[in-house]
């Protein structure tokens, strides 16, 4: 079986964050836990001149990230147990509880904030493409619930025929993990590892 | 916070019941008798089935999204929604948004009521502390206070309040009851949701007309405007106008502009779109546009003439001519004020340059089909309902009405599924106030007159409202006006006798109730709904779960009531909540007989249905014959100049700055970008958060972390307050103060802040009354709009400091 | 800014503590290597030859204190050769193998002479060997402002220096309090390795600060972290500095088992602040 993938349609993406809690639903996370973020990326200035006229350069948008099942998973690289590991049907990265230390090396290698250690679970979680239900024939539970039908997922030749590589700001990139997310960018989009704009929502990404 | 943290372990560790034994007898806090338990998902146990149980939202949205509700051991442990795995966007799928995946977490809340309360001895209204007492007790003394109310005033002193926290067919049995047990009660008019632009369209369109065309009429525009709107926040599910804007965006021919002081979600990633403005300056950014349509020659002078009454003499009323008193003079400065409303007059007040006026007012005259859409946010001012029908003149100035691609300037209309709902019965009250006048109708209610405060059927209300009916809702005090002055009010009890409240959690506005009783989620009750956006749906709804602890649904509880004022059988006719809504939906059937049978739908749970006409043109029959199809206007048209206004006008009282016309004027705002003073420099504007709806959800802890309540402030107004992003700021005005975290952001217009609005108000109500929970309301004023007296919540100016 | 580096505290012990034994095992090979020991100072060197190793063992029980659940700490080894985690693993393990069995068979008196000196100098390589991958641990290809030459290079001086400074006071105490100053080879040898490390420690800490002033996140900028972690840079910096001339002053004189005693205290904690600082840049490319 191929590379599974997932596909945003960043010019539908209004950052309303139903796929974050469609996925804490399902995992059943606390509050504060998340294995989706949707990331506000802003630059530009909105200004009034002497007369009061407003002119904006202002620009905007929403960036919803999981785990990207990346090609080349830094986070199993630096695993030193082999729990991070990578299906080689399916090319899902999934974590092995029963042989995770919940070292954390996986969070700090991680450029697209995926793993974190769930210290009361014990080990390190992380989007795992709803592996159940995809192997069973159905999506991962954010893709379903996306109101602008923006998330999609499906193979990664299915999903590189329509979009681009990871290849937007905030995220780094694409060429040090080779990230399982393809993206059609919204007209706002900037490049990936562009630093004209910010993530504007830090407390909403941790 | 830590409050919040200690009572939830204390729950769960202790369980209902043990919470109760340890708040003790006398005077326990109100936070220790709402345990909910632990969330039955960490509750382990994987024993029993499964069960799959469709029901839906029923919060203040036309969503109404499906819920697929799965039980195990009678616990919801997931909550999906209807979707299908396809890209086509004309598939109608009623996914539910954030907030409906997040319903576990609310309807397991630690705060959830679960018996009934009465208000500890020794007490005030607002402080919130109450005693678990017996339905019996419970129903006794509201039959008690309610005899007595009736016995001394009568009718025309019961009020049933503005509610939105529970929608579906049978959800809402609180008029019928009134009516049953006593005749009726006093009612309102309008909403807190568009009661300008609700109150003036009678006067513009006539009555029969209340919305837009349907979004996907925009896909062939050529132009589309729409002000002060936020689609994908306002109705976030998946066949509502979320998914029908982001569908109409990827479509249309059009150039869109989206005219708002704040680059809302809505263009997110679309920012070239955006057309900045000051707020509540929309009728002068149309003023300036008329004036070159005019000048121009880019009006639609044969449909002014054959459809519209009012827009230069010639079409003025035989009554009105020879005043100056049509809209073209308005625009030209031969009347009214006598200023001619040049792109630069409207620069100096929008914020938008002249030259940028004048290009886009060559753009609306010269580009058909137009469609032009506003939102709720640019009448919820003191300006609203001159504004709301300033924005309607642009299609109708170019004609640009009832033809494909156009709509009329009002809101995105819907294709839905109307189900028949329960009856409220006869109400023998004629009187009626404007919605936000239901704590000056207790403050002053037997002073309010039809001239002065807007009072319907009488002429001047004969009691003041002693005895309130508060069900469902958080608009007493939270999703009201002048939190502050509210408070007082509410807090006196030789002012309204008795506050009956019920609701699912313990809210801001709940802690004035006298008696609180426990209510039902719609999602754990059977329940039909019907709505729609570009496509119809409907959901029938089961119990996940019998009602637990001593709950009981609406219904249920007004029978009790209905039973101890021996009303039952006028109240229930005989039948259960579940044998009405078989009932109702056989009248439903009847009027469309293409609805699945009961049980049909009660099985499948979510019924949809495309739009034969897959889109549909508001006015459309009145623009294809308009003598055939006349508007139920006194003129069957049109009305830019209104005499049924015009003497309205003339039969109340108005304050001197506000500056009441009978055509659509612009009026500087009492407390607007016209009018900021030293201390209060900034203007203020509330919008919709996309964690909540209003208040609704606004206590469920996944959502607030995910959705902080911040000030937007542009860095030209943080800097030289030395406020950085994440900074507490707070902010002041005339009303109050209130602190949250500042968003130093270019998405909101230098000079104006914004802040989303239904925060959960949280203020020391005895001691300094700052409100740390950041809601809005502390902050706007009770002085109700001019001719709908609706609530002006976006009219509001301030200062921010750092904390 | 310094939230990393608090929530990272177990790792900022380890990496205080693991280099600090390990780097006293290079200075325990110098003395046997440049000091002559009688029977007794040698069986007192022996002997205090177990504080060095106890050291480490603290700093292991320090890094198994972060993980979630150490009861899976026997797979640590499964990504051998590919995760930088269980090379560096491996090679403590080997360290504190030999290192343990160099201690116990020195103080049962079954290493003598060459064998003896050959073992010190073995152990030697290996706690240099360790601790250089405990610093290329770090080099992650997404984290820039670690995956540089200067983290090994800093944590090798860390080692050097603190090792040298410990070393040098076991092996004062083990010539015996008050006793002459140690042999010129030892003073030389200790004094430059010494420097060797202070120099490594301080010019690292500096160039990965300098370096993370250049990077740029779209969540955090480089330069934000390091404006928040420059007082504590000045701290450990100054620290080490006085680390290393409290050593000197130690090498020469008489009473210098007490001014080394000041320089190891005051190593320790200046290299403590120091992985504070590390830990507290910590900048990952992306998100």
């Amino acid at each position: 079986m191929s590379q599974l993938a997932f596909f945003l349609d960043g010019t539908r993406c209004t950052g309303c964050k139903t796929c974050v809690f469609a996925c804490k639903d399902i995992k059943d996370l606390e509050a504060k836990h998340a294995y989706r973020h949707v990331y506000e990326y802003t630059g530009g200035e909105t200004l009034k001149d002497a007369q009061g006229a407003i002119a904006s350069t202002c620009f905007t948008y929403a960036l919803s990230v999981a785990c990207n099942h990346c090609s080349s998973p830094i986070c199993a690289q630096v695993c030193p147990t082999g729990a991070m590991h990578k299906s080689e049907s399916d090319g899902l990265v999934t974590v092995d509880a029963a042989r995770c230390i919940g070292c954390g090396y996986c969070h700090m290698a991680c450029p697209y904030n995926a793993p974190y250690v769930d210290r009361a679970k014990g080990h390190s979680v992380k989007c795992d493409a709803c592996a159940d239900l995809v192997r069973a024939g159905d999506k991962p539970a954010c893709v379903m619930a996306c109101p602008a039908r923006a998330l999609r997922f499906d193979t990664m030749e299915a999903c590189s025929a329509r979009g681009e590589r990871a290849n937007t700001a905030p995220l780094p990139d694409p060429s040090y993990t080779e990230p399982n997310l393809y993206l059609k960018p919204a007209r706002d989009a900037r490049p990936a590892a562009s630093s004209e704009g910010r993530v504007a929502n830090p407390l909403e990404v941790r | 916070m830590h409050a919040h943290l200690d009572r939830r372990s204390f729950v769960k560790g202790t369980g209902a019941l043990a919470a109760l034994a340890a708040a003790g007898a006398g005077g326990a806090s109100a936070t220790a008798l709402f345990a909910a338990g632990a969330p039955p998902a960490c509750a382990a146990a994987d024993s029993g089935t499964e069960r799959v149980v469709w029901n839906h939202c029923a919060i203040n949205c036309p969503g109404r999204c499906a819920l697929k509700v799965y039980v195990r051991d009678d616990e919801i442990v997931r909550v999906d929604t209807y979707a299908a795995d396809t890209d086509d966007l004309d598939d109608i799928q009623p996914r539910a948004c954030l907030r409906g995946r997040s319903y576990r977490a609310w309807v397991y809340h630690p705060d959830r009521i679960n018996y009934p309360l009465k208000r500890a001895a020794g007490t005030r209204r607002g402080e919130g502390k109450y005693e678990r007492i017996s339905w019996d007790e419970a129903i006794a003394t509201i039959a008690e206070n309610y005899r007595s109310v009736i016995k001394n005033y009568g009718p025309e002193a019961v009020y049933l309040n503005y509610c939105t926290g529970n929608y579906g067919v049978t959800a809402r049995p609180w008029s019928r009851l009134l009516n049953a047990i006593g005749g009726g009660h006093l009612s309102f008019y309008g909403n807190y949701s568009l009661a300008q632009l609700m109150w003036i369209t009678p006067y513009i369109f006539g009555s029969s007309v209340s919305a837009g065309s349907t979004l996907n009429v925009a896909e062939d525009a050529g132009l589309v405007l729409v002000f002060g709107s936020s689609p994908v926040e306002t109705r976030q599910g998946g066949a509502v106008s979320h998914h029908d804007y982001v569908a109409m965006r990827e479509r249309t021919k059009g150039k869109i502009y989206v005219i708002d002081p704040r680059l809302n979600d809505s263009l997110l990633g679309h920012s070239d779109e955006w057309l900045p403005i000051n707020p509540g300056t929309d009728a002068a950014l149309v003023a300036g546009i008329a004036y070159e349509l005019v000048n121009n020659g880019w009006t639609d002078e044969e449909f002014l003439h054959d459809y519209c009454v009012g827009y230069d003499e010639e079409s003025l009323p035989e009554g009105a001519k020879g005043q100056g008193l049509s809209y073209k003079d308005y625009l030209l400065g031969t009347g009214y004020d006598k200023v001619a409303k040049t792109p630069e007059w409207a620069a100096a007040i929008t914020g938008i340059a002249a030259a940028k006026i004048r290009s886009l007012a060559k753009e609306v005259g010269t580009t058909k089909p137009l469609f032009v859409v506003q939102g709720w946010g640019s009448q919820r001012r003191s300006n609203g309902e001159l504004t709301g029908w300033s924005i309607c003149m642009l299609p109708i100035l170019t004609g640009n009405i009832g033809l494909p691609g156009t709509s009329n300037g009002l809101r995105e209309g819907s294709y839905a599924i109307a189900l028949t709902g329960l009856p409220d019965g006869d109400n023998s009250v004629d009187a009626m106030i404007s919605v936000f006048s239901m704590v000056d109708a207790i403050d002053r209610g037997s002073s309010m007159t039809e001239a002065a405060d807007g009072v319907v059927g009488v002429e001047r209300l004969p009691y003041d409202i002693k005895f309130v009916v508060n069900w469902a809702g958080n608009c007493i005090t939270n999703q009201n006006s002048d939190i502050n002055w509210v408070h007082d009010v509410m807090a006196d009890e030789d002012k309204c006798q008795f506050v009956l409240g019920s609701d699912i959690l313990m809210t801001d506005s709940l802690k004035y109730s006298d008696i609180i009783l426990p209510d039902l989620f719609r999602l754990e009750q059977t329940s039909l709904i019907g709505t729609g956006g570009d496509g119809a749906y409907m959901i029938a709804g089961s119990e996940p779960y019998a009602p637990k602890f001593e709950r009981k649904s609406a219904y249920d509880a007004a029978t009790l009531i209905a039973r101890a004022l021996g009303k039952e059988q006028e109240f229930t006719e005989g039948r259960t909540q579940e044998e009405w809504l078989r009932h109702l939906y056989g009248l439903s059937r009847e009027k469309d007989p293409s609805l699945p049978g009961y049980d049909t739908a009660m099985q499948q749970g979510v019924y949809t249905r495309k739009n034969p006409k897959k889109k549909t043109v508001v006015m459309e029959a009145f623009r294809s014959d308009p003598a055939a199809n006349p508007l139920k206007t006194p003129s069957g048209k049109i009305e830019i100049y209104s005499e049924k206004l015009a003497a309205h006008i003339a039969m109340h009282t108005f304050a001197p700055d506000d500056k009441v016309t009978p055509i659509p004027t612009y009026v500087p705002e009492w407390h607007g970008v016209e009018t900021t003073t030293k201390e209060n420099p900034l203007a203020l504007s509330g919008f919709h958060y996309r964690g909540r709806l209003h208040s609704s959800w606004g206590a469920v802890e996944q959502l607030k972390l995910l959705n902080p309540q911040e000030l937007w402030i542009n860095p030209a107004d943080a800097q030289p307050r030395g406020i950085c992003q994440g900074d507490t700021v707070r902010v002041t005005n005339q009303f109050g103060a209130m602190e949250l975290l500042a968003k130093v952001t270019p998405r909101t217009v230098p000079g104006t802040v914004c802040t989303p609005q239904g925060a959960w108000h949280d203020a020391n109500m005895a001691g300094d009354r700052v409100d740390k929970g950041g809601c809005i309301n502390t902050l706007t004023t009770h002085r109700p709009s001019p001719f709908a007296k609706g609530n002006p919540q976006h009219t509001n100016i301030c200062q921010v400091t750092k904390v | 800014m310094l939230e990393n580096a608090i929530s990272e505290l177990p790792l900022v012990l380890f990496t205080t503590l693991a280099p600090l034994g390990a780097g006293a095992f290079v200075a325990l090979a110098v003395s046997l290597l440049a000091v002559p020991l009688d029977e007794r100072q040698s069986r007192r060197l022996d002997r205090l030859s177990f504080a060095p190793l106890a050291v480490v063992a603290a700093g292991f029980a320090a890094s198994v204190a972060h993980l979630a659940s150490p009861g899976n700490a026997f797979h640590v080894l499964n990504n051998l050769g590919a995760s930088p985690l269980s090379n560096e693993i491996a090679a403590g393990g080997v360290f504190f193998v030999a290192a343990l069995a160099y201690c116990v068979l020195a103080v049962f008196g079954r290493l003598k002479g060459a064998a003896r000196k050959a073992g010190a100098v073995v152990v030697a390589v290996l706690a240099l060997v360790f601790v250089l991958f405990v610093g290329c641990a770090y080099l992650i290809e997404t984290i820039a402002s670690w995956n540089h030459p200067a983290t090994p290079v800093t944590l090798l001086g860390y080692a050097l220096l603190g090792g040298c400074v410990g070393g040098t006071l076991l092996t004062r105490i083990a010539l015996g309090i008050g006793a002459a100053v140690p042999p010129a080879r030892f003073r030389v040898v200790m004094g430059g390795l010494g420097a060797v490390g202070a120099a490594c420690a301080i010019g690292g800490l500096l160039t990965q600060g300098a370096l993370t002033n250049t990077l740029h996140a779209s969540i955090t900028a480089g330069s934000a972290l390091v404006d928040a972690a420059v007082p504590l840079t000045g701290i450990a910096v100054a620290g080490l500095a006085l680390a290393m001339a409290t050593h000197l002053v130690s090498l020469g004189v008489s009473w210098g088992v007490y001014a080394s005693a000041v320089s190891l205290v005051v190593a320790a904690a200046a290299t403590f602040l120091g992985r504070m600082v590390f830990y507290a840049l910590q900048l990952n490319i992306g998100l």
